[in-house]
């Protein structure tokens, strides 16, 4: 036992470069962990954008660019459904129940989406969390418009404020739904998915804006007034998707068959969980390069340590030849020398497991409002166990380094004076 | 940050469309076939577990045209005697215990419409002659279990690969009151984790 504690001794002997190792191995084990930790809290973020949905349904294409456009509203649907399936689907005796999403215009740049107030009861995210409202309540009139949480910081909307729908999705646009102008009914509480970046407003609104529109733009003399417009019948003959829910999740496999058969109109129904993942694997590589870029980091500090461990081996000459003197071995000096890198390494790993949970329990909740991503704070899992523990082995390992040159020194060159 | 990211996402994305093809068939048109890639879905719902396979026939008879010879049309039904039971095919664990409820076994584009005792009900629209299918023959198996206890339905073990030699992959989607996820399993790595999902 007399080995750890010579090894603690001189360590504590020359405790400020020590501890500067320690902290330096601390950085990075809990860089190491850190990426873990935000590389799963971002994968459970992304997997916890939509639940309780059980099928999505749009025109025909690959699953992915629904789910892109529907759920992340990323790029724009190839083609629209018929608001004729969507009642077909929706009486089916499985189906519970249909929301249906019409997207194509924005206001200053977020998408605007027409909806049925269902949307706010069903859609859910973070395992089955629902939209609450911050402010104000859903759309009732026809001009009314709900917003996220971002579309509200961003543009300083509050309840009650008057908004104008511009047509397309860019965020400049010249043609402008200036006639017609919503109001702000309500706004949502931060949610951390793309709902926060989204104005609301009802399916039939959207209709309305466009009743006067020919050809994407608005026609001269012809305009009809918001007054008249209430007045019309404006129900949708066409939307770009639909989120489904199922009376039974055993269902699902079947009425997804269905739906894709679906012999009047070319549509695909796509399971969001099951896309979700076939989504994530894509960037799956540059998860990858994540642990790759810490791997590295840990494996600069434990570079540096055993820098530190041979500097110091030359002023410790002396030092190593009088324990020789006394009686130690070389293979003691070796596993002294071993056993102190390792004990470096084994406080650097304590040290930056600490640090990271102590900041993790600091920032978990600014980064779940900043960002919507929700770091969770578990134990660590047994392959992050397996990794701090390989950490401590490399360091040991590494010790071996410095503990071979001062091995094959000999007792006399450490008595010898060097001028 | 978020923002980038997902624009990021969506440029990838919209390079991986390519290959984002869906594997269902419909008029006219045909879906995925890969050879050695078979698709199993499970929803759970309380008690009841809904199995679907959907598996080319060269993963498991070796051939995909109509049964000429014996051997063809004995390796079709052997196939099939396999197939009908799942339990030996897809290990679920014992503490689960699961019974077989129901099996209906079809081989679409093959001949293989002539089994009375097989429900093919569900199966009408699925008539297509070997031309419709691109003269690719395709298993399709549909299993109703009941599972006492659905908690401990926390892994399955693949002998599936044991007993065809032609199947190499197959794709899991799972559907549970509480998650939907999709999975790879392989002759290299027979068994899934459900962890979590239950």
């Amino acid at each position: 036992m007399i080995v750890p504690r010579l090894a603690l001794q001189s360590l504590l002997n020359r405790a400020l470069t020590a501890s500067l190792t320690v902290l330096a191995i601390a950085f990075s084990v809990m860089l190491l962990l850190g990426v873990e930790k935000v590389r799963t809290g971002a994968r459970q973020s992304f997997a916890d954008t939509i639940s309780g949905t059980d099928l999505i349904v749009g025109a025909r294409n690959g699953g992915i660019q629904l789910l892109l456009y529907s759920v992340f509203r990323i790029g724009n649907a190839t083609n629209n459904i018929t608001w004729k399936s969507l009642e077909d689907i929706a009486k089916h005796p499985d189906v519970a129940w249909v929301v249906p999403l019409s997207l194509g215009d924005s206001h200053h740049g977020f998408r605007v989406l027409g909806t049925t107030p269902d949307y706010f009861k069903h859609y859910k995210y973070r395992h089955g969390r629902p939209i609450t409202f911050a402010q104000g309540e859903p759309f009732d009139d026809l001009f009314d418009a709900v917003i996220g949480a971002d579309v509200a910081q961003a543009l300083e909307y509050k309840a009650g404020d008057p908004i104008i729908v511009a047509h397309g999705t860019g965020s400049i646009s010249f043609v402008e739904h200036e006639d017609k102008p919503f109001r702000v009914s309500g706004i949502l509480e931060k949610t951390g998915t793309p709902i926060d970046r989204t104005v609301h407003v009802s399916l039939k609104a959207i209709e309305a804006i466009h009743v006067d529109w020919k050809q994407g733009i608005p026609m001269l003399g012809e305009t009809v007034s918001a007054e008249d417009v209430r007045a019309m019948s404006l129900k949708p003959t066409a939307v770009t998707a639909a989120l489904i829910g199922l009376k039974s999740k055993i269902a699902t496999f079947r009425l997804q068959r269905m739906i894709n058969e679906y012999p009047e109109e070319p549509l695909s129904a796509i399971i969001p969980g099951l896309t979700l993942q076939e989504l994530w694997q894509l960037v799956g590589t540059a998860e990858t390069a994540l642990s790759v870029v810490s791997a590295m980091v840990v494996a600069t500090a434990l570079l540096g340590m055993v820098t530190m461990i041979l500097t110091t081996l030359n002023e410790r000459r002396r030092e190593m030849a009088i324990l020789r003197s006394v009686g130690a071995r070389p293979a003691t000096i070796l596993g002294l020398l071993a056993t102190e890198a390792g004990l470096l390494t084994l406080a650097g790993v304590i040290l930056g497991a600490i640090l990271l949970y102590a900041a993790l329990a600091v920032l978990q909740p600014y980064v779940d409002r900043a960002y919507g991503l929700h770091l969770s704070i578990n134990p660590p899992t047994y392959r992050e166990w397996i990794t701090l523990g390989a950490i401590v082995l490399a360091g040991f390992l590494a010790g071996l380094i410095p503990a071979a040159r001062a091995y094959r020194q000999s007792l006399a060159d450490g008595m010898m004076v060097r001028t | 940050m978020r923002m980038h990211s997902i624009w990021a996402l969506a440029a990838i994305a919209a390079l991986a469309l390519v290959s984002a093809v869906h594997a269902e068939d419909e008029h006219r048109q045909l879906g995925a076939h890969v050879h050695g890639h078979g698709t199993l879905s499970i929803a759970v719902e309380d008690k009841r577990v809904a199995m679907e396979l959907e598996v080319p026939g060269m993963d498991l008879v070796g051939f995909e045209h109509v049964a000429e010879t014996k051997e063809q049309k004995v390796a079709i039904e052997n196939a099939k005697a396999k197939l009908a039971k799942p339990l030996a095919l897809f290990k679920l664990p014992a503490s689960a215990i699961c019974s077989v409820s129901q099996v209906k076994v079809a081989l679409e584009g093959g001949d293989d419409h002539d089994d009375g005792d097989e429900d093919h009900a569900e199966h009408a629209n699925a008539k297509y002659d070997e031309d419709e299918r691109g003269g690719h023959t395709e298993f399709h198996v549909a299993y109703t279990l009941d599972c006492a206890k659905p908690a401990n339905l926390t892994s399955i073990a693949f002998d599936y690969f044991k007993a065809f030699s032609g199947a190499n992959e197959l794709t899991v989607n799972v559907v549970t009151a509480k998650a939907q996820n999709t999975y790879e399993v392989s002759r290299d790595k027979p068994a899934l984790d459900l962890g979590g999902m239950m």
